[in-house]
This record gives C-alpha cells, structure tokens and sequence, in this order.
C-alpha cells in the first residue's frame, strides 16, 4: 500500500472507530439483518426458498444502508467542515487518498458482513445436519462483499459530489437504484427475446450465489461498476483542485 | 519568489478581484490590508491555489500554480485559512502529526519539528486536547503551527492574528519576522498596529482593486491614519463614478 493511501486509510479507520454514528448504524445493519431473517424464517417456512436463499437476501437487503452511512461524510463531510480544502493543497496523489478512504469504508461494511454470520451459529444448534453445505455460504458471503464493493464505491462517488454528507446519502440511493433498474431494464431488453431473461438480475445472482454458483459476469460488473466510480471520484476531485 | 499577474475573479457574475498584480520578493513580508470584502481572502485563495481565479496568473518561484507543475509549488507553499479547519474529532498532536505525514516528513524529522513548531506558535499548553473544543485563538495558533511544519518558502496567512490576546499575537509576530529569513510571506490582516511592524511595504486592496502599495515605515502619520484617508478617498472616487 503506498504511504499516503496508508496514512489516509489510518486516520479514517482511526475515525470510525471513534464515530458513535458508525456504531449506530451497524448497531441498526445487523438489527435489521436478524430482523429481517427471523420474519423470513417464518414466512418461508415449507416455500421453496432455501435458508441461505433467506439469509443472503436478508442481508444484502440492509446492505446499501450501511454502506451509505459510513462513505457519506468521507468528502463531503471534510468538504462542509473545511478540511478537504486543505488536504487538497497538499502534495498529495488525490488517487491515492481517495483509495486510502474507499479501504477504510470497505473494511467497515465487511466487518457488518461477517458480522451478519452470526444468525448461522445461533441456527447451527437448531438445524444440525441440516445446514447448507460451505461452499453455499462461501460464495454468499463473497457476492455480499460484491455487493459491498458496490455499494461503497458509488458512496465514495456521491460523497465526491456532494456538498453535505445528507445530500451523498440521497444521492447513493437515489444513483444505486437508478443503476439496479437499469440494469434489470438492460437484461430484459437484449436477452429478453434470446434467453429466460430473470426479472431482477440482482436478486438472480444473489440466488445463485446462495445455491453456491458464483458468476464471472457478475464479478466483472461489480468491480468494473466499482472501478469506474473510483476513477471518477479522481478525476473530480482532480479538476476541482 | 511570489508574482501574480493581472488576476480576476468573480462570484456569481460580480467582480471580487479585478486586474491585481503585484510581486513579492523572496526573504519579504507582505501585508495585505483592505476593508471587509475588499478581496484579500479571494487573492491569498487564489495565491494558495484553494481558488481558480477567472483570469491572469500566479507564479511561485517562476513556476505557474495552476499549472502541470502546480505539485511543485504546493511542496514549496503553506496556507492558514481565515476559519482555520481542524479535523475536531482528533487531539491537536495527532492532527498536526497526521498534517505533517501527508506532508511527506519522515518520523524522525516530523517528530522533531512537531515539537518545534508546539514550542514556538505556543501550541505546547493544550496539545493533548480535541481539536473541536479550542478556541479561535487557540485553533489560529494551531493552523500555524500546521502551516510551519514543513518550514516552506511561500507562507500565505489569512488573519493570522484572529482570537490572538496581544502577548499572543506578538509572540506570532517575533515568529513570522524568524520566519521571513528562509521564505516569503504573504498575510492579510485587520491590525493595522501589527501591518506597520511586520513589512515594509503593504498592498491595499478596495473592492477587488488594488488601489496602493505603501511603505509602512515612511516618515509622517501613522498607517491606520493613512489607509483610513485612502478608503475615504476610494469611497468617494467610488460614489463619484456611480
């Protein structure tokens, strides 16, 4: 890791673990993720959806909501306090900070997912033997951090834009549901007359991954959608200054 | 060591800097004096390269700020913004450590100009504090402690002397006369008892025109009186050509 992108990374690290707002919102994330799983235990009980199908669900449901609470005063909290000015006359790679940001953001919103296996330890008494195989859980987890990647990044992205941290929180939801319904529009439109396009490719893959099947395509979409964000968060950045 | 050349700069269409050159020699301290919204906090933005000025440009050492080399220039400059902006939620010690490391000082070094710059802008008494609970002369004394840091050549200080108590703000004034020896500085300020001591010559701006260059240690009446029959002069030249 290059010394600015570690410096930067430490001190917003140093800062989440420090915010009450932090501790709040993945206080409420894996509120929300218990919740949300236990209600869909009883709704889906003898349903054709599997447990991991439930839980996966569960979790990646909450998942945009932590995300947007931990990237949305990255910049444009610095921004409203004044201090991004400053960082930005400094000889400073703006590339590289932004990098050092994204990580510490990133490394939170994994922590709430792992976080969210807890609900298997408790289920693991209950249902011996019955529980899915590893690799299931496996792949969930790893299209939960996909979805992580995502979400994180366009954060990070609104954040760059926005003036006030409430304003990037909007502006996430707002441009992460815009990319969702774009992206099912898309599906339908050119594989709709081919293949049994799925009705919403998000929750397909989030399925798929539950039932243990990773798709490359899925894995390209959410790091270049993520790369691209980061590129232009730069690039903004870069002609600000 | 610091030129600029017939910038401008606008606000929503209204002219906050119109045509202001001026040239500041290396080892020198140049005050910049005006009343409020004359345009000294938008030319030292400008200087600093925390604004985009409309027109003309500002050369640091013959190199262009706003130019491909501008890193080159921000490895030379230090800026105190008028509000001072600290990250609140770190202890004064650990935001000018974290200042510094982005500033690229290795440890052993920040570690010794930390202590230097704590003892000499009087930062020592309350460096274990949170950054969010000083007071404005406390955070001013802070800012420019981060500005000196890296003991750059181009020192741009906007108030400096905000929330200073006198003994404070002569401390301040001894330090940037030390100052002046390795770099240029470039200050705006209201202390018109402060401007007359600090260099020998400061810059008048009125509504964004540079209107003056004066010597501050000439013979005659004192600055303030001075300046003050320059801004009546200005107001009715201004009131006239309305």
């Amino acid at each position: 890791m290059n010394r600015t992108t570690r410096i930067v990374w430490a001190r917003e690290a140093f800062a989440m673990s420090c915010s009450p707002a932090v501790y709040t919102a993945l206080t409420a994330f894996f509120a929300l993720c218990a919740g949300l799983f236990f209600a869909a235990l009883q709704i889906g009980e003898g349903t054709f959806w599997s447990l991991p199908a439930l839980w996966i669900l569960s979790v990646a449901l909450p998942l945009p909501l932590l995300a947007i609470l931990v990237t949305m005063p990255l910049f444009a909290g610095e921004r409203a306090a004044g201090t991004l000015q400053q960082l930005m006359i400094l000889p400073v790679a703006v590339g590289r900070v932004i990098v050092g940001k994204f990580l510490a953001a990133y490394g939170t919103v994994l922590l709430g997912i792992l976080g969210a296996v807890v609900p298997w330890l408790f289920l693991s008494r209950g249902l011996a033997g019955k529980l899915p195989p590893l690799a299931a859980l496996a792949a969930a987890l790893v299209m939960l951090g996909l979805h992580g990647l995502s979400w994180t990044a366009l954060g990070v992205l609104c954040s760059v834009l926005a003036r006030r941290p409430w304003a990037a929180a909007i502006g996430t939801l707002l441009l992460g549901g815009g990319a969702i319904l774009a992206w099912a529009a898309l599906s339908r439109l050119f594989l709709g007359g081919h293949l049994q396009a799925p009705a919403f490719p998000l929750v397909t893959e989030l399925l798929d991954a539950a039932a243990g099947r990773l798709a490359l395509h899925s894995l390209v979409l959410h790091l270049s959608l993520s790369s691209w964000c980061l590129f232009v968060s730069r690039h903004l950045l870069e002609t600000r200054r | 060591m610091l030129e600029v050349r017939n910038v401008e700069k606008r606000y929503a269409g209204r002219l906050a800097l119109q045509d202001v050159s001026l040239e500041v020699l290396a080892g020198e301290i140049r005050v910049v004096v005006g009343p409020n919204g004359a345009g000294k906090s938008t030319l030292l933005g400008i200087v600093a390269g925390v604004l985009r000025a409309g027109a003309g440009q500002v050369l640091v050492g013959g190199v262009d700020a706003a130019g491909a080399r501008a890193d080159l220039v921000r490895r030379q400059m230090a800026f105190l913004p008028e509000n001072c902006p600290l990250y609140n939620d770190l202890r004064v010690e650990e935001h000018l450590a974290y200042r510094g490391k982005l500033k690229g000082l290795a440890r052993k070094r920040l570690r010794a100009r930390l202590r230097s710059v704590m003892e000499s802008c009087g930062v020592e008494p309350f460096r274990r504090q949170l950054a969010g609970r000083l007071s404005l002369g406390q955070r001013t004394r802070v800012g420019l402690a981060d500005a000196l840091l890296t003991e750059p050549r181009l020192l741009v200080l906007d108030e400096p002397f905000a929330g200073l108590d006198p003994e404070q703000a002569e401390r301040i004034c001894v330090l940037l006369a030390g100052c002046s020896r390795h770099g240029t500085v470039l200050l705006a300020t209201h202390r018109m008892d402060l401007a007359a001591r600090l260099g020998p010559r400061c810059t008048a701006l009125y509504r964004g025109r540079l209107v003056a260059t004066l010597d501050t240690q000439s013979d005659g009446p004192p600055l303030a009186e001075r300046l003050q029959a320059l801004w009546r002069a200005c107001a009715a030249d201004a009131e006239g050509t309305a």
